[in-house]
């Protein structure tokens, strides 16, 4: 999450969902919560109860809706129009001008009075876009974003942030600066570039009136939003955000989410109780497989991955250019030693670089959507496929399919044969082929395919890490039926049997194998590997002793301690206690932060930047939100959670820049609750880190009905597009495709729907596919309710049910009557419910920051009827 | 819970209260929404099984308290009437429960309908009155026979001792599943309380008087027995056509009458089976019998069997039309009502 | 609700054994043979999530039926039925008088109406008061169950029940319906559908408890504006009428109970018996007389 680790340091949810019943207000944009976070939402109920107001809004009425105090409709990809008009709103507001509240919390703990770079230039100036922009290149030269006078690296796991230049030194001289003084900033805010000023000029176009325009949100309920957020913010009252996937999946999804981010900065709301803002996450242990990664860009612990681009080569270089002189991450060596101790032992020393050339080297974007575009073009040719189902929940099913039988082989381990596993004798009659090719018969694909039955979560034993960061240990119910088996039972073999074949192998290269620590003891018929063990590896421990460490303030930059995942150390800090298995909630009248449920990371902090909860001063901002709090006559911080914050710094404490270079935390004054980022604030413009843009900026999605009526420039800049035969995409306003599709999960399956669909219980409440039609764009069409309808785009098309609702509803859009189709994406034709494979429509995009795909807004064709023979899903004849 | 009832009284729909009490909910239809019309009830799963006993029933029970009756007139030129009666009552007795067990989901568990005696089961109360209906038809029956056979007046006291329980029984066995019926949830039998018994007693009475007049006919029937049979068909059928009249009102009245009156199926085997040929017919034709002064046993016969098959279609009708009824939530919400 | 304090004593993710009174710890309630319990479901509450449609079946081992989609909004079960003990319906109001679908929505769940329906463990309960076998009884807890062991099929209940509940399942010839998880209670646990649920719209509990709890819900959603709300079920309200003095599972409803498919006043069957057995065997006395006459009279 390159927007909550960019504006606060760490990519993560800044909260937990029990914390939602502090909240006295609940904005809810960019998630259907009661469908697909329905544990969650029960919080959401709580707080209700109590008197919070709770929004929605969404392109949909959704279920969630149904329990909101307002219900925002807004045009699918139109967010960051709405968002911006909340910070205009609140910037311009006589309450967050003239209540100090919000003065002392974003003087002190964001970086709104920080003086940015005379060279900056922003879309106000540039039509849409901002200074630095490389045409040829499509992408952006931050220097301009940074601060005046010095270079700021990137909270996120790339302290070196400027491919452009070709002077790391300089960079890093300039980061220096760092060491020596404080960030320039003007606290009158009257400067021209200081980040207020900025903001203002930026957002002055986002009127209500443009709002209204180009979301199709009436200005009335625009207005009742804004003025409910603003009035349930300051010292006595707090609000929550919550966002999920309805963010993410847009080529903007990064600038959205950034602008949450910014209100809940402006508003006060961040490290308090009751505020916050919650990521949702798409499913169980998300959050864990961004922490210990399987995103090809990080190393554990958002710890960045070697780039044969960037100035990577040795160890020392790595070392130099990615440790930023000031903030929490200028502890960089010591995890990254320590993880390499962890994964190489004893092989690994400071003669071999700790074995850092055994690391790969990443070359460019190895994302699953061009890892999908390079399967198409037969440059992989093997995959395995392990917890997901590509072709109904990848993009452009179509291409998917192809590239598959392209491939020499293909390990699906899966529950059920899924739709990837059976694509090559039963996709011809569904998906077809690409465009003006036949379908293959099965015969005809080579594609050699191994189905492995693998075990279910109660068949195994584990952790999950969800959405709040917490870490919770599962034991095994039952032993995996027949030949299932867990996942970890078949990467750990996996690996077991590759060290053998390369036990005997000279060749350097193989080094990265041979010297893998693979002893993880074995149990059980199967030789099931031990996950506790793995979770003690995860947690560290001192070298060669093995003794458990309880806080990775321990870890050492000299080899003397492993550690697998540098943010989880604590989750096992006793070989007695595994603080992962603890299941001991608050009595009732304690302090509900649960701190013995779980664990959550970093050290167990349930509400992070914390230190926000109280004022400049050390002291609660009020009774009623009181937090965490100096203790002075103990000189320590205290309150109902682990202080985000260094224990023992006190409010007033100041670097002694007499001292430079002054590094680390000791660079952040006793006011700086965001210790990740290099100056310890808030960032509401962000100089380094993302791709796409300092100041979230409304951009319309690669497909759009209307041109972007606030900018020349029509969608994000950098947006990662593969325009080609197979990956059309679709032009603006084009009259072939005039209407907006968006797509969606629904409680009753879950995403690639694998799990439920074959479930008789789960599939009998949602047995078939269907496409969501307002009752206005049903009549135009002469759809009723339940008729078979034909939706097509230039990727593929499709046939479903119509189930026409007025749950969904037409929009105008800069005076145009705009309809929008929704869709459900989980199924496919494997299992008891079954459809049409949504995916099929949608195309193969990515967000600049993330490579995410743009399935929640573009634009397709509906008729009635129905596909007259599988030829049809293929050719555009319709 | 006083304080409950004033927080609910006002409180229907969004922001349209509706007063719980609607002294004229039933004079007009439900006109609300009903979930997507769908069902609000189960309907019954009654088919020609159970209209088949409740047939025989009806000529079991009543045949019995027309022997019985004809036993206390004491009259020996009415011997074939009580023996006919009580022959039908065993006879039905017996074939009656095999149909009921052949129509449970689980027959070979019908002995638990002797398990306990629930009062507040129509069931209930059928089964064990069957059961006794069968016990003292059969001893009344046996001894008749028996005195017959030894000439020993103490079996003719006995059937006729028995014969009263018997009759009692029976009267309860002809009727009771009009009541079965009515204390349903179905619509038009829950609405067609309390005259469905009525009915159904005067059709027992009709259907056992024709079989009981077919038998007789067979040995050959005694013109004072016959012209007994036919003054009871006439009475009955009146009584019948009368109970229909009522019948029919009421479920106008309460809204429920489409299943039996308008659905084209049912109401023409309604009106044709049971009103015309079950009543109409067979009145008719003993009437012309009673002009023409004739004993023609043509006549006999033809309205006998017309007047059996209408009481059978006038149960089969009502069953099929209960099964329309419950599954139509308007007929039922509208008389759900306060 | 807040955690019970009985939560405390369990601190690890995996238990030897079930946990003795586990219903004290998931809801706070002491279930005790003798003692009265139901079911009270706040529809306000209720996000339509079908965990309590499926957890009851996955408890109850009861089979899917049918993988149709119906098309009346997200009601693909579409009925109480002998395997499906919990049904959710969902009723589509997103339109206001003046045909406009509205931006401000009243508090708690409104203009998409969802309810968790359960059979009503009606107090006296006329399936119960039709079942000639004994099949159906009341439990100690004051529920309905049926003892499939006994049933045989009559089907009487179905007819009777005023609120299409019960249903006798053609593949065994028995009747079945919600037990309010008869087997869990025995055993201290709280009833598979209400603990399922997130939202707390299912709330198992004592009845007396849940009626008081109930009524200040009422008093509460009145003062927060929903003047719509009322009890469906609860003594003296809509539901319980006609002999029927209250429904052990009763609900929270926002709208008129025929939107919910449920009946306002239903009445309780077996109040008919006496008056009908009466007037049939009146009516065969009156025969029997005119027989008597009809064959006695002179020629």
């Amino acid at each position: 999450m390159p927007s909550l680790g960019t504006t606060f340091g760490r990519g993560a949810a800044t909260t937990a969902q029990w914390d939602l019943v502090n909240s006295d207000c609940i904005m809810i944009m960019g998630s259907n919560m009661a469908e697909n976070h329905p544990i969650a939402f029960r919080f959401v109920m709580q707080a209700k109860e109590k008197g919070a107001t709770i929004i929605h809004a969404d392109p949909r009425f959704t279920r969630t809706s149904a329990l909101c105090d307002i219900y925002a409709p807004v045009r699918a990809g139109s967010d960051i129009v709405f968002l911006g008009g909340l910070i205009r709103y609140i910037l311009a507001s006589e309450r967050w001008s003239n209540d100090r509240f919000f003065q002392d919390y974003c003087l002190n703990y964001t970086n709104l009075a920080t003086i940015i770079s005379d060279d900056f230039k922003g879309s106000d100036d540039l039509d849409g876009l901002f200074s630095g922009w490389d045409a040829d290149k499509l992408s952006y030269n931050v220097d301009s974003w940074q601060y005046r006078g010095m270079d700021i690296p990137s909270t996120l796991a790339e302290a070196y942030v400027h491919p452009t230049t070709d002077d790391p030194d300089a960079m890093i001289a300039r980061q220096q600066e760092l060491t020596r003084r404080p960030p320039p900033s003007d606290p009158t805010l009257e400067n021209a570039k200081c980040v207020y000023q900025l903001l203002k000029r930026h957002y002055e176009p986002y009127t209500p009136e443009m709002v209204e325009r180009i979301t199709g949100c009436p200005k009335e309920t625009f207005l009742k939003v804004a003025e409910a957020l603003l009035q349930n913010a300051g010292r006595e009252r707090t609000s929550a955000w919550c966002y999920a996937v309805g963010w993410t999946h847009h080529t903007t999804g990064v600038q959205m989410i950034r602008a949450s981010a910014i209100i809940q900065s402006l508003l006060g709301n961040i490290g308090r109780p009751g505020g916050g803002i919650l990521a949702l996450r798409g499913h169980c242990s998300i959050q864990g497989s961004t922490d210990v990664p399987t995103l090809y860009n990080l190393l554990p612990g958002y710890l960045p991955q070697p780039n044969a681009l960037k100035p990577h080569r040795t160890f020392d270089r790595y070392l130099e250019v990615e440790t930023p002189p000031t903030g929490w991450w200028h502890n960089f060596p010591k995890y990254i030693i320590s993880l390499l101790r962890a994964w190489y032992g004893d092989a690994a020393g400071p003669h071999n670089e700790w074995c850092y050339q055994s690391i790969p080297k990443i070359v460019g974007d190895h994302s699953q959507e061009p890892m999908m575009v390079a399967i198409a073009d037969g440059i992989i040719r093997g995959l395995l496929v392990i917890g997901q189902n590509p072709i109904v929940g990848g993009h452009n099913s179509r291409l998917i399919c192809r590239g598959l039988a392209n491939l020499e082989w293909m390990v699906v381990r899966e529950t059920f044969e899924n739709e990837t596993a059976s694509f090559w004798y039963k996709s011809a009659d569904k998906l077809g082929e690409a465009n003006g090719s036949e379908p293959r018969h099965p015969s005809e694909i080579k594609t050699e395919i191994f189905l492995l039955p693998a075990a279910l979560p109660g068949e195994k034993e584990g952790t999950f890490t969800n959405t709040q960061r917490l870490i919770q240990w599962h034991d095994k119910v039952v032993e995996p039926p027949g030949d299932c088996r867990s996942d970890l039972w078949f990467m750990f073999h996996l690996g077991r049997r590759l060290k053998q074949l390369y036990a005997h192998s000279s060749d350097a290269k193989d080094a990265a194998l041979k010297h893998l620590t693979w002893d993880y003891p074995v149990s059980g018929a199967h030789d099931e590997p031990s996950a506790d063990a793995i979770l003690r590896e995860i947690n560290g421990y001192t070298w060669p002793e093995r003794k458990l460490i309880t806080d990775f303030k321990e870890l050492k930059d000299d080899g003397s301690t492993a550690c697998g995942v540098w943010i989880y150390t604590g989750v096992y800090p006793r070989t007695d206690f595994n603080h992962a298995r603890s299941r001991k909630p608050d009595p009732p009248d304690g302090a509900g932060t649960h701190l013995d449920w779980g664990f959550a990371w970093p050290s167990n902090r349930r509400i992070m930047y914390n230190r926000a909860s109280a004022d400049p001063s050390g002291k609660p901002w009020s009774e009623k939100k009181k937090y965490i709090w100096w203790d002075a006559d103990k000189k320590q911080w205290t309150g109902k959670d682990k202080p985000d914050f260094t224990l023992d710094k006190a409010p007033d404490y100041a670097p002694d820049w007499s001292r430079s270079p002054v590094t680390g935390t000791d660079a952040h004054d006793g006011r700086s609750p965001f210790m990740m980022s290099a100056d310890g604030k808030a960032w509401l413009f962000v100089p380094s880190g993302l791709k796409d843009a300092p100041l979230p900026t409304h951009y319309e999605p690669i497909e759009s009905p209307i041109r972007n009526p606030l900018y020349a420039q029509q969608h994000n800049p950098p947006a990662k597009k593969w325009d080609r035969p197979d990956n059309r995409y679709h032009a603006v306003g084009d009259p072939n495709y005039p209407y907006v599709l968006t797509t969606y999960r629904l409680t009753e399956h879950h995403s690639g729907a694998i799990s439920t669909r074959f479930l008789p219980v789960l599939a009998e409440l949602q047995p078939e596919g269907f496409a969501e039609i307002p009752p206005e764009l049903a009549t135009e069409k002469g759809i009723e309710n339940l008729d078979w309808v034909v939706l097509w785009t230039s990727r593929g098309a499709i046939e479903t049910r119509a189930l026409v609702t007025d749950r969904l509803r037409p929009f105008i859009i800069d005076g145009r009557r705009i309809y929008q189709i929704g869709m459900p994406w989980h199924f496919g034709w494997q299992g008891y419910a079954r459809g049409d494979v949504a995916n099929a429509l949608s195309a193969i995009v990515g967000d600049p920051n993330t490579s995410i795909h743009e399935g929640k807004a573009f634009t397709c064709n509906l008729r009635k009827g129905r596909l007259s023979k599988a030829a049809d899903r293929r050719g555009n004849g319709l | 819970m006083d304080h409950l009832e004033t927080q609910n009284a006002p409180a229907y729909g969004r922001r349209t209260p509706v007063s719980l009490q609607r002294p004229s909910a039933r004079l007009g239809a439900y006109s609300g929404a009903t979930y997507y019309e769908r069902p609000a009830l189960k309907p019954s799963d009654y088919g020609q099984l159970v209209a088949a006993y409740l047939f025989i029933g009806g000529i079991a029970g009543a045949a019995q308290v027309i022997a019985t009756t004809a036993d206390l007139a004491n009259r020996s030129e009415l011997k074939d009437i009580v023996r006919s009666g009580r022959y039908l009552a065993v006879a039905g007795s017996i074939a009656g429960p095999a149909f009921l067990i052949a129509d449970l989901r689980t027959p070979e568990r019908w002995y638990n309908m002797l398990r306990i005696f629930r009062a507040t089961s129509t069931m209930s109360i059928g089964a064990w009155t069957l059961a006794a209906f069968g016990a003292t038809s059969g001893v009344a029956l046996a001894a008749d026979i028996l005195a017959d056979a030894t000439e020993r007046p103490a079996f003719r006291m006995i059937a006729r001792i028995f014969g009263l329980p018997a009759a009692a029984t029976g009267a309860i066995v002809a009727t009771y599943t009009g009541t079965l019926l009515s204390a349903t949830s179905t619509p038009i039998w829950a609405e067609a309380h309390p005259i469905l018994p009525v009915l159904f007693g005067a059709s027992a009475t009709a259907t056992s008087t024709a079989a009981i007049s077919l038998l007789a006919q067979r040995s050959g029937v005694s013109f004072r027995q016959h012209n007994g049979l036919r003054r009871l068909a006439f009475v009955t059928a009146a009584a019948e056509w009368l109970s229909t009249r009522m019948l029919e009102r009421r479920l106008r009245l309460r809204r429920v009458a489409q299943p039996l009156l308008a659905s084209p199926a049912v109401a023409k085997t309604y009106r044709g089976g049971y009103l015309v040929l079950g009543i109409v017919a067979p009145a008719v034709i003993e009437g012309l019998g009673w002009v023409m002064r004739r004993r023609s046993r043509t006549f006999s016969v033809a309205a006998a069997v017309a007047t059996l098959a209408g009481g059978y279609l006038l149960r089969s009708v009502l069953l099929s039309a209960g099964k329309t009824s419950a599954l139509r939530p308007v007929d039922y919400f509208t008389n759900a009502q306060p | 609700m807040s955690v019970p304090a009985r939560a405390q004593e369990y601190t690890q993710s995996i238990l030897a054994r079930a946990i003795p009174n586990e219903s004290e710890l998931t809801c706070g309630v002491t279930i005790e043979p003798g003692k009265s319990y139901g079911f009270f479901t706040d529809t306000t509450l209720c996000i339509g999530c079908k965990a309590c449609e499926v957890a009851c079946k996955e408890w109850n081992a009861l089979p899917a039926e049918e993988f149709k989609i119906t098309g009346q909004s997200y009601d693909n079960t579409g009925a109480l039925s002998a395997t499906t003990w919990r049904h959710v319906s969902f009723v589509e109001k997103l339109r206001d008088d003046k045909g406009d679908r509205p931006s401000l929505l009243e508090p708690f769940q409104s203009n998409w109406l969802m309810m968790s329906d359960v059979c009503k463990h009606c107090s006296p309960a006329p399936c119960l008061e039709a079942c000639p076998t004994g099949a159906l009884f009341r439990t100690e807890f004051d529920t309905v169950g049926v003892q499939q062991d006994i049933c045989n099929g009559c089907t009487y209940c179905v007819t009777a029940c005023p609120f299409g509940v019960v249903e006798v399942n053609e593949t065994d010839g028995k009747a079945h319906k919600c037990t309010l998880c008869y087997d869990r209670l025995k055993g201290g646990f709280e009833p598979a559908c209400a603990k399922a649920c997130p939202t707390e719209s299912i709330q198992f509990g004592e009845l007396s408890t849940l009626h008081e709890r109930a009524r200040m819900r009422v008093e509460t959603l009145h003062s927060r504006g929903r003047t719509d709300a009322y009890l469906y079920g609860a003594p003296d309200a809509p539901g319980a009428t006609g002999g029927i003095s209250h429904l052990n599972a009763f609900f929270l409803l926002t709208d008129r109970p025929e939107t919910y498919n449920l009946p306002v006043a239903p009445k309780l069957p077996s109040r008919r018996i006496r008056r009908g057995l009466l007037a049939g065997f009146t009516t065969m006395l009156a025969l029997a007389a005119t027989a008597f006459v009809a064959f006695t009279a002179g020629e």
